[in-house]
C-alpha cells in the first residue's frame, strides 16, 4: 500500500542494520539462465511516474536506471552519475554523468534525457502522486553532454535519497514523447539491466537481458519470468515444485515449514516496514499521551511477535520504520500492566474507555492481532471493538477523521526513500498535508524538527533532529507501535546473489543462478 | 414452430433484460454517495484532477446523454481506462472471459461426464449398496470448501506425482488445458453433486411413468427405454440447475481463480471492489449481465431441442 499514501511513504535504511549475507558468495557468477518467480503483487504500470504500488515499482526498478541508486548502503550510490558534488549553500548540486550509457533499443543515454526525466519527476502536475519528492527542484540544465546540474529552492537533506527512488527513473526523451504516456507506460524502455519482453496483466511479466546494460558482465540472468501469484498457498508450492525459484511474502505460519524443504531457504531480512495502531487525536481520550501509554503498556509484543510472527520481526521503538536516523537506544513500551493501569489512573479517562477499530477485512493476521489486542486491553478496562472493512472502505474512513483507531497490514507501509524525511513528513508533520497520516497530532516541537532535519545537508545536525523526534513521538504520538516487519523470501538453493534492500526491492542484476 | 424461430423469439425477449441490466450497470457509477470523481480519487485529490475525471467519465453531462453515450460505447466493447490498470478495459475483461469462459466450460464438461452415469446408476440402483456411495461420495464432496479441495488436488496431482503445474496457465495449448485441469475439477467436484442429485431425483419419477412402462410392454430393450426415453425426459431439471450454476460460477470462481492464479473475471471483480475501481466494475456489472441472460439463452434452445413441445 505504498500505493495509496502515494510518494508520501519513504522509508530508509538504517547504516546499523547489519545486512544479511547475500546467498551463495560461493564461487563466481554464472551468466545465462531464467529465473522464475512467484510474486504476490502485480504491476499495474511500468511507467516511473504514476507508479505507487509495489507490484509496479519493483518491475520498474529493473527496468529503469536513475542517477544515484540504492543498495546495501544507508547512502545512495553512484548510479548513471558517475559523481556529483555541492555547492557551499547547499542548493546547487552538479552531477558528473556516466558516459558511453545506452538504452535498451541502442540508443545513447544523453543528458537531455536526464534533463527531460528529472524536470517531469519535479513537476508537480506531471508527478502528481509523490509531487513531494520533487517539490525543492526551482530549475536544471545541462552545462555539458556529461554534466547535469540541479539547483534547489531551498538546501533539501534527503535530496539524494529522493533522487535513488524509482520516479525519477532516466527515461528515453525522444522516445517517450513520440509514444505518450500510456504506450510508455506498457512498453517502456530503459536503461536498466533487463528489459520487458512480454506482459500479460493477470498472469506475468517478462523481463530479458538488456545487451546494453552498463554494469560489467551483468546482468547475469538471461530472463526472468515474473508469476503473478496472489494466493499466499499456492505461491509456497511454486518454490516447493520448483515451478519457481522464488517467492515472495511466506506466510509467518509456514517459515518453518518452508525453510525446512530441501531445496529451499526462507531468506528473512531487514525492510523499511512496519506496523502500528493509529488513533484519532482529535478525539477524547486519544488526545491523552497517559491514555496512549497506557495502551503501549498492555500490548504483550514480545509474544505477539513469538506466536503470531514466528519471531520474524523486531519490536518497534519508534512510531515509523527503522530508517537511516532511527536510534536503536530509544526503549520500546515493555509489556507492563501494572504500569498501563497506572497510566490510565492518571489520564482522563481513568475508569477506562470503549473504542472502535478499523483493520483490513479478510487478513486473518491482522485479526488475530487485533483480537489479541481486544483480549489485553480489557485487563485495563478499554473495550475495543473490531470492525474489519476493505482496503479502500479503510483509507476513506480512516481519512475523514471520524474514526478512532486503525491498523493497516504490515506489509503496507513502507518506505521508497533512504531517509527518515518523507515519512517524518506524512507522519510527524500535521502541516505536510495528511496531518500526521490523518491522526491529527499537532505538535509544533515536532514540525519543527521535521522542518529543522530537511532544511540541512550536515549529517549530524539531522541525524540530532530524527533522534530528538523519535523521543517525542515515543512519548506523544498518539499510537501504539508494535513491529518493525522483515521481508520473508522462499529462495531455492540454485539461486544466488539474491538479497531484498531495506527499501523491499531487488537488484536482480546482481542475481545468478548455479547449474 | 421451427428451433430458428423459437431462438429468434427467445432472443427477442431477452433485449428488454438486456436493456435493464445496461440501466443496471450504468447506475453503479452513480450510486456512489456525493461526487463520483471524487470518490474514485480520494479525499486528497486537488479539484483540477477531480474536474479532469469527470470530464474524462462525462459526468458534467445530462444524465440520458451520458446514458445513451455509455449504451453506444458498450456495444463497441469500450469500457474507458481502469482508474488502476491505467489502461482500456475492454481488452482486459476480453482476455480474462477467455479464460472464465474455458475454465467453466472444461469443469461442466466434467462435472457431465461424472454426473451422468453416477445418476443413472443411482436411479436404477436406487436405494441399494452403489446408490448409497454414490450419495455419500458426492456429498462429501460438495461439503469440501473448494479452496480445500484445491489445495489437496495440487498436492497430489502437482507436488507428489508432477502430473500438472500448481498454478497458472500454460502457453501452447496442451499446456494451457493441463494447466485448466485441476481448477477445473475443483470447480467439477463441486458442481456434480448439485447436478447428480436433481438428475437422479427426476431419472427416478421418470422412470416410474406411464410411458416407461408402455415402452417395456412394447419389448423396447432396457438400454434404449433408459437412453433414449428417460434420460432425455429427465435432462430438463438439470439443465436448468446447469444454466444458473454457469452465470454464477462466470463471476463467481473467485477462490478457485486465486488458489491456481488464473486471471478470471471473479477475481477480476474482487479487485475492482478492493480498489474502488468503479470502471471496471460497471463493465463487470454488464458483462455478468449478459453472461447470465446468455446461459438461461442457451438452456431454453437446449430444452427445445430435448422436447419439441416446448418449442409450442
Amino acid at each position: 500500500m505504498t500505493a495509496r499514501l502515494g510518494g508520501l511513504l519513504a522509508l530508509a535504511a538504517s547504516a546499523l542494520f547489519v545486512a544479511a549475507p547475500a546467498q551463495g558468495e560461493e564461487g563466481a557468477p554464472r551468466k545465462g539462465g531464467t529465473l522464475t518467480m512467484a510474486r504476490d503483487s502485480e504491476p499495474l504500470t511500468l511507467n516511473p511516474i504514476g507508479a505507487g504500488d509495489n507490484g509496479s515499482i519493483f518491475m520498474i526498478v529493473q527496468v529503469f536506471d536513475t542517477l544515484v541508486e540504492t543498495a546495501d548502503a544507508p547512502l545512495p550510490q553512484s548510479a548513471l552519475a558517475t559523481g556529483w558534488t555541492v555547492s557551499d549553500d547547499a542548493k546547487t548540486w552538479t552531477f558528473a554523468l556516466r558516459e558511453g550509457v545506452k538504452f535498451s533499443n541502442g540508443d545513447p543515454l544523453t543528458c537531455d534525457d536526464v534533463k527531460f526525466s528529472i524536470d517531469r519527476f519535479a513537476d508537480p502536475k506531471v508527478n502528481t502522486s509523490y509531487g513531494g519528492f520533487g517539490a525543492a527542484i526551482a530549475q536544471t540544465e545541462c552545462a555539458g553532454p556529461s554534466s547535469f546540474v540541479v539547483k534547489l529552492k531551498a538546501p533539501q537533506g534527503a535530496f539524494l535519497d529522493y533522487l535513488s527512488t524509482f520516479i525519477p527513473s532516466i527515461v528515453p526523451k525522444a522516445l517517450y514523447e513520440k509514444m505518450g504516456d500510456k504506450a510508455f507506460s506498457e512498453k517502456p524502455v530503459g536503461s536498466g539491466p533487463f528489459m520487458v519482453k512480454e506482459w500479460v496483466r493477470g498472469q506475468r511479466l517478462v523481463l530479458e537481458r538488456n545487451p546494453y546494460y552498463w554494469k560489467n558482465g551483468q546482468p547475469y540472468l538471461d530472463q526472468i519470468v515474473v508469476n503473478y501469484v496472489p494466493d499466499e498457498n499456492t505461491r509456497m508450492l511454486k518454490v516447493e515444485s520448483d515451478e519457481a525459484q522464488i517467492a515472495t511474502e511466506v506466510p509467518y505460519a509456514q517459515i518453518e515449514r518452508v525453510a525446512a524443504l530441501d531445496h529451499v531457504d526462507v531468506q528473512i531480512e531487514n525492510v523499511m516496514a512496519w506496523d502500528a495502531v493509529w488513533f484519532n487525536s482529535r478525539k477524547a481520550p486519544f488526545n491523552d499521551p497517559q491514555v496512549i501509554r497506557a495502551l503501549n503498556y498492555a500490548t504483550p509484543k514480545e509474544a505477539m511477535l513469538k506466536t503470531l510472527m514466528h519471531g520474524a520481526g523486531d519490536i518497534a521503538n519508534h512510531v515509523i520504520a527503522r530508517v537511516k536516523y532511527w536510534d536503536p537506544a530509544v526503549e520500546a513500551y515493555p509489556y507492563d500492566l501494572a504500569k498501563a493501569k497506572e497510566a490510565l489512573a492518571k489520564s482522563s479517562a481513568p475508569q477506562g474507555f470503549a473504542l472502535s477499530c478499523l483493520i483490513v477485512a479478510g487478513d486473518q493476521f491482522e485479526l488475530q492481532q487485533a483480537q489479541i489486542l481486544q483480549s489485553e486491553w480489557a485487563k485495563i478496562g478499554v473495550t475495543m471493538e473490531i470492525q474489519a472493512v476493505d482496503t479502500g472502505t479503510i483509507w476513506t474512513r480512516w481519512g475523514s477523521g471520524d474514526e478512532n483507531c486503525f491498523t493497516f497490514t504490515g506489509a503496507g507501509l513502507s518506505s521508497d526513500a533512504l531517509s527518515d524525511d518523507n515519512l517524518a513528513v506524512v507522519f510527524f508533520d500535521f502541516t505536510g498535508g495528511i496531518e500526521s497520516f490523518w491522526t491529527g497530532w499537532n505538535n509544533k516541537d515536532a514540525i519543527a524538527l521535521v522542518k529543522e532535519a530537511d532544511g540541512t545537508i550536515d549529517e549530524e545536525k539531522r541525524k540530532a533532529a530524527f533522534h530528538k523526534l523519535q523521543r517525542l513521538a515515543m512519548a506523544e504520538y498518539p499510537a501504539v507501535p508494535l513491529f518493525f516487519i522483515k521481508a520473508r523470501t522462499a529462495v531455492s538453493d540454485k539461486v544466488k546473489g539474491f538479497k531484498t534492500l531495506p527499501v523491499k526491492w531487488w537488484n536482480l542484476e546482481d542475481v545468478w543462478l548455479a547449474p | 414452430m421451427s428451433l430458428i424461430a423459437f431462438a429468434g423469439r427467445r432472443l427477442a425477449q431477452a433485449i428488454p433484460v438486456l436493456l435493464i441490466i445496461t440501466v443496471a450497470a450504468f447506475s453503479v457509477i452513480h450510486l456512489v454517495p456525493g461526487d463520483p470523481a471524487r470518490v474514485m480519487l480520494g479525499s486528497r485529490a486537488t479539484d483540477e484532477a477531480v474536474q479532469v475525471l469527470r470530464e474524462q467519465l462525462g459526468l458534467d453531462k445530462p444524465l440520458v446523454t451520458q446514458y445513451l453515450d455509455f449504451l453506444k460505447a458498450a456495444m463497441r466493447l469500450d469500457f474507458g481506462d481502469s482508474l488502476f490498470q491505467r489502461t482500456a478495459i475492454g481488452p482486459i475483461v476480453a482476455a480474462r472471459a477467455v479464460h472464465s469462459l474455458a475454465l467453466v466450460a472444461y469443469a461442466v464438461l466434467i462435472s457431465l461426464v461424472i454426473a451422468v452415469p453416477l445418476a443413472l446408476l443411482s436411479a436404477i440402483r436406487r436405494n441399494l449398496l452403489a446408490d448409497h456411495v454414490v450419495r455419500a461420495l458426492t456429498t462429501l464432496a460438495f461439503c469440501m470448501p473448494s479452496f480445500w479441495t484445491a489445495l489437496l488436488l495440487v498436492l497430489l496431482f502437482s507436488i507428489r506425482l508432477k502430473f500438472f503445474p500448481t498454478s497458472g496457465l500454460g502457453d501452447s495449448p496442451l499446456a494451457y488445458l493441463a494447466s485448466l485441469t485441476l481448477p477445473a475439477v475443483s470447480i467439477g467436484l463441486y458442481l456434480t453433486p448439485i447436478l447428480l442429485r436433481s438428475l437422479r431425483a427426476s431419472l427416478i419419477q421418470t422412470l416410474g411413468a406411464e410411458f416407461v412402462e408402455a415402452a417395456r410392454a412394447r419389448g423396447f430393450g432396457e438400454a434404449r427405454i433408459l437412453f433414449k426415453h428417460v434420460l432425455r425426459n429427465s435432462l430438463i431439471a438439470m439443465l436448468t440447475i446447469l444454466g444458473i450454476n454457469v452465470g454464477f460460477l462466470i463471476s463467481g470462481a473467485v477462490i478457485v481463480e486465486n488458489v491456481f492464479s488464473i486471471p478470471g473475471l471473479g477475481s477480476l471483480m474482487v479487485a475492482a471492489i478492493v480498489q474502488r475501481d468503479y470502471p471496471v466494475i460497471v463493465a463487470l456489472t454488464l458483462v455478468f449481465g449478459v453472461v447470465v441472460v446468455a446461459a438461461n439463452f442457451l438452456v431454453d434452445l437446449s430444452y427445445a431441442l430435448l422436447d419439441p413441445r416446448i418449442r409450442q
